[in-house]
This record gives C-alpha cells, structure tokens and sequence, in this order.
C-alpha cells in the first residue's frame, strides 16, 4: 500500500474507532443512567416534541426588537455600560476610578448632543405633517377640478398616462440638520470605544465578554 | 394524550403519576407523560426526586443554541423559563425556585442581573445537597451580600440586616433567638464582602473578638455561626414546614412536619432526602393532597406552554408573570413570595384569565410556534361537543369540575355565533373560535388554577 | 355553601341591606345564595366617604427648588448656576415660594387648599432610593418592616368593619376580603400598600384588566362571558381553596366590569395633560365620581433623580404635576368630589443644598411633603430648614414623616395612628 493510501485507511480506523468509542461511551453513558435509575430515559428519543406540528419549530426565546425607525437605529449604542464594565473582574482600583469619570464625561455628553436632537426631531416631525396635510389637500383640490371640468375629451390628458403623484415623505435620516447631530452622536460612541480600549485591555473586555455568555465562577458550577 | 386503554395503570394511578408531575415540576407535555406512565408510580418517583442522575445535555445543547445576555435583565429571566420548560430535570428547576423563594434577593436593590445569575447558579448547585453548604455559599454570594447590606458590616459599625434575616427567614424563623443573638450575629459575619470575582474576606473589617450566640461562646465567625444554625432543631422544623407547604400541603399536620424534620436530622441536613421523603409521603399520595395547592403564577404559566408544546418563550412572558404577582429575580421582600391565597387577588386572576387568552389566540399561530385547540381536536379525531369538551377537561384539569360545568361547557360548543344551538360540531372559523373559547374558558375554571 | 339560617340573619339585619340585595338579585346578576356568600364581602364601605390618594415622587426630588427659599442669599450661594431666580419664583411669603411651573399649586395655595409641610424627614436618614422609600412606605425606620403603613390601616379597616357584620356566610372569620377598598393605579404594588389581610389590586391599565377574548372573535365575548358566570355562580365544591378561588374570579369580573362601566360613563369636560399621569389621575377622579368606596389611592410620578440637568428636568416634572393636578381637582369639583380626596405628595429625600458639578444636586435627606384637597387647611407647616447649619451638607428634618401620616389617619380618616404606626405621633393642623 502506498505511504498516502496507508494514512487515509490509518486515518478512517482512527476515526471509525472513536465514533465506535464515542457510541459505546454514549451507550455506556445511557446504560448507567438507565441502570442507576432503574429505568430507560423517559424522553422520546430524537425530537422532544414529536408528536404536535409545532415541533418542526427549534425551541427559541424571542427578544424584545430594537428601533425600527433609522434614527433610532442609528443610536445605537454597542458600547456596553458601566454596570457591565463594572463586573470585569480583573479591574484594578486605578482602572476603576479612570472608567468612572469616563463614563461620567460620556454620559454627560451624551445628555448634551440627545437635548440637542430632541427638538430638531420634533420639529421635522411637525413639518413633514404638514407637507402631508399640504399635499392631501393638494390633491383633493386637483380631483375636484378634474370632475368639474364636462367636456368630453379627445384625448386622454397627459396627466392620467403617468401613476397619479404619491405623497413622497421626507426621510427623518436625510435632514441635513438631524444628521448632523445623529454624526456627532456617532463620532462620541466611537471615541469613547477608543478612549475605554485604552483603560480595559482586550483581555479584559473578553472577560466581559464572556460573563454575558453566561460563565459562572468556579464556585457556581 | 395517551389512550388510556394503552396504559397499564388505571385511571387513579395516572392520577397519582400526574399528580407526581405536576409537584415535582411545572406540568408536563403529552411526551412527557407517556413514559412516567409507562414506568408506573413507583419508578416515575424514583426518576423525578433523583434528578442528578437524569441527563440533561439535551436542555444544554439547547441552551448553547440561544443567545442570552448575561447582564441584560429580560434575558435571565428568559433564561430561566426556557430551563423550567424544556429541562429533564424537573424537580431540579422546581427546587432552585423554591429556594429563590427562600433566600430572596431582588435585583431591584442588588441592580446586577449577572450577580443574580450567579446567584440562580449557585442555588441549583446545592438545591439538592446538604443545606449547611447552601446556607454558607448563600452567605457569601456577593447578590446577597449586597441586597441585606453585608458588604457595610463592619467591625467598628456593624449592619444586624444579615444576621436578622438569616435567622428569622433563612434558619430558624422567629421566636427561636434573641436581639443580642442578632447583633452577636452580625459581629460574626462583619467583614464578609463582595468583589466582582465573588466573596471577599476582609480581615480588616472582621471583629475577631469573643461572641455569644444561641448560647454558645467563642470568637465565631460566619462559618460557625452557619454551623450552629444548620445544626439547629427549629431549623429542621422551619424548613421541614415550608418545604411541605410548597411541595404537598398548606397546613400539614404536625406529625408530618416532625416526620420530615427528622429526615433532616438522620438525614445530616440532606435536602434530597427531605424531599423524597414528603413525595413518598403517604400524606403527599391522599386525595386531599391532590389538586390542593394554588398554582404560582410560574406553574400556571410554564404548564400552559409546556400543555400546548409551546415552542417559543415569547419576549412578553417575565412581564406577564410579573403582572400576576411572581416577578423573577424580583421578589417583593426578602420574605419572597407568600404564595397560596395571596397569588389569587382579584386583579391577578384577570392577569391569569387574561394570559390563557393570549395563549389561545389566533395571533400567535404565526410561524406555528403555537398550537390550536382545532389542530389537537384533528389529531385526536373528535366529532362530537362532548368528546370535545371532555378531552380537554381530561388534559387540562384532570375532570376536576362539577358535572354542571361540563354540560355548560357543550352547551357553549354546542352553540353557534349568536348563542343558538347547533346539531353537530361546526366546520372551520365557527369551530375555531368556539375551541379556543373552550380551552380559555376552562383555562379560567377554579380548578385550573390548583395544581 | 351559606346555611339558611345565616342567610335570615343577614337579612333581617335592616331594610336598606335586604333591599339592596334584591336589587342585585333582580339584575340576575348572581342567584340569591351566591349574593348572601358575595356580598358580606362587598358590603359598600359605610359611613365618610373620604379617602386620600397618595403620589410618590420617585427618585428624591428637590424640595429646596420645588419650595424656594429665594429671600436666603445662602440659597444663591450654594447653587450659582441652578437657583431659580427670584423674579420667577411664585410667592408664597416674602421668605419662600414655589418653582415656577407649579402656577396651579400657588392657585392652590391662594384658595388655602393647600398645606406645605417644610423639613419633613426621618431620623438618621438614609440616602439609598431603595431603603429609604421601604421608610416612608411602610413607617419604619428602625427595622425592615414587611407591612405598609397603608396596608396596615386596610387591615384595620377591614377588621372593626367585619366586626359589625352579623353574619360572615361562607368565607372564614378574618379572612375577609373587601373588593375595592384601596387601587394602586401602578403596574406593581407599592410596598405601602402590602397587608395581612386585604389584597390591594393594581389596576393600570382599566382595558387590561377586562376580561380578554381571543381578538378575532371579539363577537365571542358575550357568549364567553355568560359562560364564564353561569359556571362560577354554580361551581358546587366544598374544599375551601376551591371556594377561595370562585370568590376571587367573581370579584375579579364583577370589579372589571364596574371599573369599565365607571369610565366609560363617566363624563368631563377637564382636559387632562397627556402622559401617564395624567391619564392615571383621570382614572382615579372616575373612580371617585363613580363611586367605587376605595379609600385609598396610590401612584408614582418617576423622574426626580435630578444628578443632573435638573433644572430642565423638574421643571417639565413639576409642570407635569401641576398641569395634572390641576385638572384633577377641576374633574372632582364638577362630580361635587373635590371635598372628598385629600392628596398627598412627598418623595423618598431631598436633595443635597450644595448643587454638583453636573448642573444637578445629589441624595439629600429632608424636603417638603404636600398635601392638597377641599379638607385641608392651607398655609405653611413645619419650618424650612437651616441653609447653613446642615447635617453633613444635608437639611436636617424638623418633622417626622409620620406626624403627617398621623395626622391624615386620624384626622381625615378617622382611623388610630397609634395602631397603624406602632406609637403615637402628634398630629398637624393641616387638616
């Protein structure tokens, strides 16, 4: 047998014996269970719903959905709060008091620049009911001149070969005065995600990291 | 639902296995039930109070499939529904409950769903075990340590908030010490602190004199104050008495208690041992155990999904809960929740009625994530209002109502949109909305709400 | 169920009780065995008609900007950039006066409906939002207590009433449970309200708490609801939990359909400020006018963590407060009510004198309570206290919150202070 042909049939025992392992450890696994209680596992095997047409769906959790609009959307914050940072356990007290008074400044800011695009937003809101309002009554104006009109046309006129116009709304995103605050909003996240990188090392941030996957201290588990 | 000709048990004895079920865990899916009954009393109780010895990697693969936020306050609690729904282990999340009812810690003070995770975690590690362990980890749990005000018991100003309620509600209870016990107390626990990597000593702070409690002197600290509590008859007799009125009956006779405060003694303060001992309590096994405790909104809520084979913890449920009086994470005092009576105001039995009907409603269908009275009635091959009506009052209430209720029951089936009866059962929409109207209504019945 | 013999009793009891069951029975509302069971509980609470609503501002709210010290120069002192100028602050003497949104509390003021309470507080106070609100709800500031203050006077009040009654039908001696005698307008129960005896329900949203059907088949619910009585009015079973359980669904549908009907028939021409509040107090004046018997009323108005941005922050807040206020007040006078609700306002703390770096103040300790309503007597209570002589940067209290909840116990309620709050507290003369 060839050197390559003589790995691969290495290779497929190695691998055929471990599953064979892997399913007598499993069978072993289940036996010991079944043996210590003294009776088969008591859940149907493979799908624990079979039975119902609601087992095609995967068990799930829904989580409560973030801002539909864009602006809101865009303000998303992916940098994490102080609460969490907090729970990094490695932190220390230097370190702690520098992300206090960082987190301080931020929220700060923050207050600042939302107070800022507070108005801004309501305003666009106002404006652009009453171009909505403008344009509905544009448009029932122009229906009723239409109807009055008796003569019998020869032709169609041009406008009815075009779709009848739509109320375009403006987009919150696009005004020029809202964007540019939703930007500073987003150049203040991003230097603060530069300014804590430089307090809390990126060990320390996978800590973070994986406390909110779930991993318990030693004498929780 | 198994067809009852099937099973080799009569129908008293798969009362008693449902009966089993429904106290040693939130209720049962049909799937669930099938092999319990297959087993027998006898072997279904020796599964269900042995839950180390079930595995549960399936509700781990399944909870690797999720992604939670351990520092997101919703998502422990959902976290924590998807375990009570689909875990092996029944008793296992029923216990961890139990004792989050126990040593109640809110995180409305502690404001760390991540500590109150850990917390959760630690509970389960120990629910079983010997309850000096548990007793001692919960006094350096760092959510504990934060929510009775620990981490300011110190040695030149101590804080009794620990030492109070670690008697009054986690030990003892009350009657059993003195206020010089207290403040004794507090001196041994002065110190004991929390960092973010868990339980600190802080020597600095701990009072190292001599101190009196329950009688005894030495220069104790919290493990033997831990020690002394554990090893305390009134300990046996408080815990005995509450795991009873949790787990069996609301006013258990003294010898009952005496009978499983003694196991607690022999036992060397083994906590699995109690609990077996109430479930194959002769006391546990009488009818007028059965039906006879109210269902916590949990019970009432995870059973529904768990009946309905619900697929999906919906975003909305830990509020839901929470609006009929069981806010996970959040109990109202560190007395935790009263239960029995005190789950049935007025305003939380519209919470109740109310979330049955968010349960049958046609809105959730989408994605089939939800399942309909019309669907099961097919599956089960029902033609008539009656056999209809007596399905459903079998699986969902074990025909624990009057006979006028049944019959109030196929009168309502029976009738068509305006009120009027009608010959056979109807086609489509009309069948719909009468089958979702009968499983809510029987949802609401007295009887739904016991367990 | 009821025996025959307790059923005569209750009856011959008196007239107006006989004829107000018949009443009841004519409707078909419940049968007549049921409405003896049903209505030893929900007998219509007897005698004043007064009963107070309680508004907790949650987070500490500044009293020394809400009641402003403003002829103090140390006021202006302490807070170079957030003192409200003196030009702008409403009178109410040449010494105080109050924030400028609160025109309808200075309205108040003027007609002497309203009574400041200065320096109110506790000893040894406690700057934490969580403990200290657990002190002013249930009264107890020396021990964690596990009962409210107002839960406390409900359980007296559900105890001497029980104790008048000759008959106690089927449900177990001092386990009585009055519907309606208190509503927390609140998705969760304050710790105030928590009792021994008397469930407190919280009541919202009134739309959630009617009994749901599936929305598609909203034709459905008059069907769902006939079924639904008839099988509670005639669930034979003699267990007591199960007997519990019908008395509570009864009440739940019978108090829904009250407290929907009160809404819905109750008719103003107040406009109310939109948000929660208003809307909540829209609620409770309904409940008022429509007379539902509750004596007490709660609420929570969130936001006065001012750390800070305080001034724009209070400033919408107490606007909100007295905008809603107003129009409460305006509600009830036109339902003849306004001589009936007496109101009281406080907060957890106050805030520190010296204003922080943030444009904000931190937790305090004492502030001013309000208590506003037809049976008050105006005018200024207590003493403000010193601007300089502080107990670590903080107010020090010179009356003890529990002197006024005294004095509403038993001076507007007619209930013992001594029994709901452990010993006795002098009263006030606000009321």
């Amino acid at each position: 047998m060839g050197k390559q042909a003589a790995l691969l049939v290495l290779i497929l025992c190695v691998s055929t014996f471990s599953q064979v392992e892997a399913s007598a450890k499993s069978r072993q696994a289940v036996n010991v269970i079944s043996q210590k209680a003294n009776t088969p596992s008591p859940f149907a095997v493979g799908n624990f719903f079979s039975a119902s047409a609601a087992a095609a769906v995967k068990p799930s959790v829904e989580k409560r959905a973030g801002p539909k609009d864009a602006i809101g959307q865009a303000l998303a914050d992916h940098n994490p709060t102080l609460e969490q940072v907090r729970l990094i356990p490695s932190l220390d007290g230097p370190q702690r008091k520098q992300i206090n008074d960082l987190f301080n400044v931020y929220r700060s800011d923050l207050k600042l620049l939302n107070e800022q695009l507070r108005p801004l937003r309501e305003e666009f809101k106002a404006r652009l009911k009453s171009d909505k309002d403008k344009f509905e009554k544009e448009r029932q104006d122009g229906e009723k001149l239409v109807q009055t009109k008796s003569e019998p046309l020869l032709a169609k006129p041009a406008k009815y070969l075009t779709e009848p116009a739509r109320f375009v709304p403006a987009k919150e995103e696009e005004d020029s005065a809202i964007a540019a605050i939703v930007d500073k909003i987003k150049v203040r996240q991003i230097e603060f995600t530069q300014a804590l990188s430089k307090i809390v090392s990126p060990a320390q941030m996978l800590e973070l990291e994986q406390l909110k996957r779930g991993k318990v201290p030693a004498y929780a588990q | 639902m198994p067809n009852r000709n099937k099973s080799k048990n009569n129908y008293k004895s798969e009362l008693q296995i449902r009966h089993l079920l429904n106290r040693a865990g939130f209720g049962f899916t049909p799937e669930e039930l099938a092999p319990y009954l297959e087993m027998g009393y006898s072997s279904a109780l020796e599964q269900l109070t042995s839950p180390s010895s079930t595995d549960n990697s399936a509700l781990d693969t399944m909870l690797a499939e999720q992604s939670f936020d351990f520092t997101n306050p919703d998502d422990i609690k959902r976290w924590w529904l998807f375990r009570m729904m689909f875990t092996r282990r029944p008793l296992e999340e029923k216990m961890t409950l139990f004792w989050h009812g126990h040593f109640a810690t809110s995180d409305n003070k502690v404001r760390s769903p991540y500590a109150m995770y850990v917390q959760n975690c630690t509970m389960r590690k120990h629910a079983f075990g010997k309850f000096d362990d548990l007793l001692l980890a919960m006094s350096k749990d760092p959510a504990m340590i934060n929510w009775l005000d620990n981490q300011q018991n110190r040695k030149k100003k101590p804080n009794e908030n620990y030492a109070r309620e670690v008697m009054e509600l986690f030990t003892m209870g009350i009657g059993n010490y003195s206020e010089q016990d207290v403040k004794e107390g507090a001196r041994a626990f002065t110190g004991w602190q929390a960092k973010p990597d868990g339980f600190y000593f802080n020597s600095g702070q701990h009072d190292n004199g001599s101190k009196t409690f329950l009688g005894r002197t030495g220069n104790f600290n919290g493990e033997d104050i831990v020690s002394i509590l554990a090893n305390q008859k009134a300990t046996g007799q408080y815990l005995a008495r509450k795991l009873i009125r949790y787990f069996a009956l609301y006013n258990p006779s003294s010898s009952f208690v005496d009978e499983i405060a003694s196991v607690y003694k022999k036992s060397d303060h083994n906590i699995g041992a109690m609990v077996s001992a109430i479930f194959s309590s002769h006391n546990f096994s009488s009818s007028a155990c059965f039906h006879s405790l109210i269902k916590s909104p949990c019970e009432y809520v995870v059973g529904m999904l768990k009946t309905f084979q619900v697929s999906q913890v919906d975003a909305e449920v830990p509020r839901l809960m929470a609006s009929m009086g069981q806010n996970l994470f959040n109990p109202p005092s560190v007395k935790g929740w009263d239960g029995g009576e005190n789950w049935i105001a007025s305003d939380v039995m519209m919470a109740r009625f109310n979330f049955a009907t968010r349960m049958i409603s046609q809105k959730f269908d989408y994605l089939e994530k939800y399942s309909s009275p019309a669907k099961i009635a097919a599956e089960q091959g029902l033609t008539s209002a009656a056999e209809t009506v007596d399905y459903f009052l079998s699986l969902l209430i074990e025909n624990d109502a009057p006979p006028s209720v049944r019959e109030r029951l196929i009168k309502y089936v029976s009738s068509d949109m305006s009120g009027k009866p009608m010959a056979k059962l109807p086609e489509d929409k009309v069948l719909d909305a009468r089958l979702r109207g009968l499983v809510h209504l029987i949802m609401t019945l007295p009887t739904y709400q016991l367990t | 169920m009821t025996n025959p013999s307790s059923i005569n009793s209750s009856l011959n009891r008196s007239i107006s009780r006989r004829d107000f069951l018949a009443g009841l029975a004519a409707l078909g509302i419940l049968g007549q065995q049921q409405l003896e069971a049903f209505a030893a509980q929900v007998d219509p609470v007897s005698g004043s008609e007064r009963s107070i609503l309680v508004i907790q501002l949650n987070g500490g709210n500044d009293g020394i900007n809400t009641i402003i010290p403003y002829g103090n120069g140390a006021y202006y002192d302490a807070r170079p950039k957030i003192a409200i100028k003196q030009a702008d602050v409403l009178h109410i003497d040449d010494k105080v006066g109050f924030h400028p949104s609160l025109t309808a509390f200075q309205e108040f003021y003027k007609q002497g409906k309203l009574a400041v309470i200065q320096g109110v507080g506790y000893p040894e106070p406690n700057r934490s939002h969580f403990r200290s609100i657990e002190i002013w709800q249930t009264a107890q500031p020396d021990i964690i207590g596990d009962t409210g203050w107002l839960g406390r006077y409900l359980d007296h009040l559900s105890i001497s009433q029980s104790s008048n009654r000759v008959v106690k039908a089927s449900i177990e001696p001092g386990k009585e449970k009055i519907a309606m005698l208190a509503v927390n307008v609140d998705p969760l129960l304050p710790k105030s309200l928590l009792a021994r005896k008397v469930a407190v329900p919280s009541v919202s949203d009134v739309q959630a708490f009617r009994f749901k059907v599936d929305p598609l088949y909203q034709a459905d619910r008059a069907l769902q609801l006939e079924a639904f009585n008839d099988i509670y009015n005639n669930f034979e079973d003699s267990r007591s939990v199960v007997k519990k359980l019908r008395t509570s669904g009864i009440e739940a549908n019978r108090a829904s359909e009250r407290l929907l009907d009160l809404v819905k028939g109750h008719k103003t021409t107040v406009k109310y400020p939109d948000g929660k509040l208003g809307s909540s107090l829209k609620f409770i004046a309904q409940m008022v006018s429509g007379g539902i018997g509750a004596k007490v009323y709660t609420l929570g108005y969130d936001g006065f963590d001012t750390h800070a941005g305080e001034l724009r922050t209070q400033t919408n807040l107490l606007a909100g407060l007295g905008k809603s206020l107003n129009a409460f007040q305006e509600d009830l006078k036109q339902h003849g009510c306004d001589d009936k609700v007496m109101v009281l306002i406080f907060s957890e703390f106050g805030r520190r004198v010296a204003e922080n770096g943030g444009g904000g103040t931190d937790h305090g300790t004492a502030g001013p309570s309000l208590v506003l309503g037809g049976g008050v007597k105006g005018g200024l209570y207590g003493q403000y206290p010193s601007l300089t002589e502080l107990d670590h940067g903080d107010l020090k209290f010179n009356v003890d919150f529990r002197t006024v909840y005294a004095t509403i116990l038993d001076r507007w309620l007619g209930a013992d202070s001594r029994e709901v709050l452990g010993k006795n507290f002098e009263n006030l003369d606000f009321c």
